[in-house]
């Protein structure tokens, strides 16, 4: 069947050049590939280089490290434990959706989505204010209800079933984004079919929705698989009281000695790179023919089907334990002289806001994180969508180009973040580059980083999409940027929405590697709280962490107006 | 209409929003800072025109960036510079040990924006980089610091304070677990403190893995270190994290950590203490102009600021870190300012043979630390 499918979507007369032959579209998609390789494949070179110049010595040091295996073996546990939360709760979560009174699907729609607002620093700070085994408030009240005995637990954010629980939880959001976006641009014909041949809910989902959703599914699973073997936030602040490593936290602590071991370092991350490349090959694989997929309905998703009140239990429930819980605890530590264990609105005091406030710093490095999310975003946003283009398999671009530039708009999602940020360091601080200190190099790494994210939702847009719309504009005589302005470019609208706030999220939240590409005259708002995590007070720490929540709201309003309407909507 | 309409919530919520953030900041503004006492010695005192040459360039120059991984430079510190040299805006920016090096790596061979003045605990980085260190020029090194020991590579690099380490600890905690005593390296070990114990095991850091095998040694030798993982201690990356949960009492007792660390807290109200373990054994604070310095006569006048009493004042007058200086040489200082005592052991972030074998045979395998 999937043979039969391949062989009717090889290229029709359609899809055949209409303006310049196939070798100088081909000279500009390879010029895509190169411009891509120059900006993502550079600095890993340079870093991997240093590897292979010392090879055997790296590969010796490295086998040296105590417990490498162990660090090895759990961050796959990691990895895979909180790939399996995020996938199974963002699609469940997704499917809720869709069946939540039909008064309430806006609403509803939203709020799993707002956890992508929250920084994963705040939000791993915030719950460890609430599950920390002695003061934690949730295990305090525990105890005193009678569940768990001593002065300890039950509960224990600093555990690994925290630690993926945690990840799992925050990566939900980007499962259930892909997966909702999907459902809901295919509209519900085809379940309220079978639910009208008697297929239970149950049946349809599996039967009906679940294979419709496979893009959606493998496009979020890789992406989150791959977000979870680089993980580094989770795995850095909850899991050093109990000596959980994985390879990010162990490159970050070979790249935190001196003299600095490069050559261990690149080694260490050497599996990851290979992991994802296989990741990202099985998923292209996997997704080879997306015409399978194309499915645009004109239907409300939820017209047809059976809806409930008890869908909106875990939808709300998410919302509670990925946001409302930690940025309460976050609230109230920000407002405490110190972090007590206890929450007493008797010693609320606004010292430590006015206190960070008045630090020249932080207003800088708002500002800063701003203008560098805004020069990104215009890079990023048409680059993605030519990449997007590229990786369409309609598109007449030449395989092993298609290939090339598919690899390349992933990698970086395949090195740990940690060792990304000293590939930037040497590579834009040395000749010709010399862009440590400025923006620019600021704005390189944020373009570098958030290129994987901003692509998908556009490929997913076009995909869904399917190409007879811009098939009939080259056949009415339009040029290619001319149906890209008039065609592409408001169907996928939605798509370019979605890159754009995700974009800012990453921006925002980042601050791995813009602790080591930015310079002390030239913060962002991630490298302050880095410094204030290192040097300051829990609650200068928890102000903070709420101050990268506004800037990140800040930028979906300007997202928002780049969007030309509700970006968290089109989410 | 609709369209309309929706655009222009955008615009006006992209306008509250950013509208709101500039109130606030604008709110926040008046914050002063701390008083930062002083010394009223002139720290150009004997420069002659030669030095006010540079004073006067430096004020060209408006500017000096510090890199510094010393919990002395805080506020309280910036705010004593401001009052000294008002004209030349301090930039500091905190690393951990080994971030500050690899950092300063990257930035001397790229003649890029960076650091014009460090003060670092890794002795290795600078020797070996001894050839990109500039001397000072200021008059203070030769009227304070002639004949120190403390003065290395002709000047290039000058201890300029010590960080007495010691233990942490949260009185409520401590008194639920019957009060036992806390004033030696042995009190750690004791078992009442399994579960309750956090340390910053130092790793990355060569300068607080020395301070661990000094501390081993006043515990009782290797064996110390055994009975220290038996008490299955909670790890920290910072004393600033151990300090945060030594007050909320998820730990008991905590080591090591500063002085000034624990006595932000606790003049907050947090009912923990600092404990001088005895005897001390502090880390080193070195402090050096970079050759690359891109304000590098603001570099000097810092480096002289620091090296004469108003900064010494600045950076030891509270007590949390110790002067390598006699104090009747810096003239009236305040009464909790003390001197490095004599005999007292301050680590130099050289691991010796015999130290490298301990941090990864003895400290890291006992202790689990990767």
């Amino acid at each position: 069947m999937t043979k039969l499918q391949e062989r009717t979507a090889k290229p029709g007369p359609a899809d055949r050049p209409t303006r310049s032959s196939p070798r100088t579209a081909g000279r500009q998609w390879a010029l895509l590939a190169l411009a891509m390789a120059a900006l993502i494949l550079w600095p890993l070179v340079k870093l991997q280089a240093r590897v292979v110049d010392d090879l055997p010595g790296a590969l010796g040091r490295m086998v040296a490290i105590p417990g490498l295996g162990r660090i090895y073996l759990d961050t796959v546990i990691i990895a895979a434990g909180s790939t399996a939360v995020a996938v199974v709760s963002g699609t469940g979560l997704a499917w809720c959706l869709t069946r939540v009174p039909r008064r309430l699907y806006k609403w509803m729609s939203l709020l799993p989505i707002v956890p992508l607002l929250m920084p994963s620093v705040a939000s791993v700070q915030g719950w460890s204010y609430l599950l920390s085994p002695r003061t934690g408030i949730i295990n305090r009240y525990l105890r005193e209800w009678g569940i768990g005995s001593g002065d300890s637990g039950p509960l224990d954010v600093y555990s690994m079933a925290g630690i993926i629980l945690l990840t799992g939880i925050i990566l939900t959001s980007f499962v259930f984004m892909f997966v909702s976006a999907s459902l809901r641009q295919r509209g519900a014909e085809l379940e309220a079919a079978a639910a009208a041949c008697g297929a239970s809910p149950g049946r349809t989902f599996l039967t009906v929705t679940l294979p419709m959703m496979r893009p959606a599914l493998v496009y979020s699973t890789a992406i989150v698989l791959l977000l979870a073997l680089g993980q580094f936030t989770v795995p850095l602040l909850l899991g050093t009281p109990d000596r959980i490593d994985v390879v990010s936290t162990a490159v970050y602590k070979v790249s935190a000695d001196y003299p600095v071991d490069y050559s261990v370092g690149g080694a260490l991350a050497v599996p990851l790179l290979l992991v994802g490349l296989v990741v990202i090959l099985v998923q292209r694989r996997a997704l080879r023919d997306e015409r399978r997929y194309v499915s645009v309905s004109a239907r409300s998703r939820q017209v047809g089907l059976t809806t409930s009140r008890w869908a909106l239990v875990p939808i709300v429930g998410y919302l509670v334990v990925a946001v409302i819980l930690p940025l309460g605890a976050l609230v109230s530590v920000s407002l405490s002289p110190f972090w007590s264990g206890r929450i007493s609105p008797s010693t609320f005091t606004l010292d430590n806001w006015v206190s960070v406030w008045s630090d020249r710093n932080t207003v800088g490095a708002i500002t800063t994180t701003l203008y560098a999310l805004l020069i990104t975003l215009v890079i990023v946003l048409p680059l993605s969508y030519l990449v997007s283009v590229a990786l369409l398999r309609r598109t007449r671009v030449p395989g092993s180009v298609r290939l090339i530039v598919d690899i390349l708009s992933s990698i970086a999602l395949c090195m740990p973040v940690s060792l990304l940020g000293f590939a930037f360091l040497f590579t834009y601080s040395e000749a010709p580059f010399r862009l440590y200190g400025t923006t620019a190099m600021v704005v390189v790494a944020y373009v570098t980083l958030t290129i994987p994210f901003a692509i998908r939702p556009q490929l997913s847009a076009l995909t869904a999409i399917g190409p007879e719309y811009a098939e009939a504009s080259r056949i009415s005589g339009a040029g290619s940027l001319g149906t890209a302005r008039r065609i592409s470019f408001p169907l996928i609208r939605s798509g370019l929405g979605v890159s754009a706030a995700l974009v800012t999220i990453i921006v925002a939240h980042e601050f791995t590697v813009s602790l080591m590409v930015t310079s002390p005259t030239r913060r962002v708002i991630g490298s302050l709280l880095y410094d204030e995590t290192i040097n300051g007070s829990a609650p200068d720490v928890a102000v903070l962490s709420l101050l990268m929540l506004a800037v990140t709201l800040v930028g979906i309003a300007i997202s928002w107006v780049i969007a030309g309407g509700n970006t968290v909507d089109k989410i | 209409m609709k369209f309309f309409s929706r655009k222009c919530r955008s615009v006006a919520l992209a306008v509250l929003t950013a509208g709101a953030m500039v109130f606030t900041a604008g709110c926040g503004s008046g914050g002063a800072p701390a008083d930062a006492g002083g010394s009223v010695a002139d720290p150009g005192e004997g420069g002659g025109p030669a030095w006010q040459t540079v004073v006067d360039a430096a004020n060209k120059e408006g500017q000096v960036v510090l890199y510094s991984n010393s919990d002395g430079v805080n506020a309280a510190f910036e705010a004593a510079w401001a009052k000294a040299y008002p004209g030349i805006k301090l930039v500091v920016s905190k690393y951990a040990s080994g971030e500050l090096t690899t950092k300063l790596d990257a930035e001397k061979g790229g003649g890029v924006v960076g650091a014009d003045v460090i003060t670092v605990s890794t002795k290795p980085w600078l020797d070996a980089n001894l050839n990109s260190l500039v001397a000072p020029t200021g008059p203070a090194l030769g009227k304070y610091w002639g004949g120190s020991r403390y003065v290395y590579g002709d000047g290039r690099y000058v201890l300029v304070a010590a960080t007495p380490l010691g233990a942490g600890v949260n009185t409520e905690q401590l008194a639920k677990l019957g009060n036992p005593p806390v004033t030696t390296y042995k009190d750690l070990l004791q078992p009442q403190f399994k579960g309750a114990l956090g340390i910053v095991p130092g790793t990355g850091a060569p300068a607080a893995e020395q301070w661990w095998f000094y501390a081993a040694k006043e515990m009782g030798g290797d064996s110390a270190v055994g009975r220290l993982a038996d008490l299955q201690p909670r790890l920290y990356t910072v004393p600033a994290t151990l300090a945060t949960d030594l007050a909320s009492g998820e730990v008991a007792v905590g080591a090591y950590n500063v002085k000034g660390t624990i006595d932000a807290l606790a003049a907050k109200g947090a009912p923990i203490k600092f404990v001088t373990l005895e005897p001390v054994i502090s880390t080193p604070v070195t402090a050096a102009v970079v050759g690359w310095a891109k304000n590098p006569n603001a570099a000097q006048v810092f480096q002289n600021w620091l090296l004469s009493p108003g900064g010494q004042i600045a950076l030891n007058g509270s007590g949390s870190l110790l002067t390598p200086l006699e104090l009747p040489a810096l003239g009236s200082v305040p009464s909790t300012m003390r001197s490095i005592p004599t005999g007292a052991t301050v680590v130099d972030g050289v691991l010796t043979p015999e130290q490298k074998t301990w941090v990864t045979d003895l400290w890291k395998s006992k202790l689990r630390l990767g």
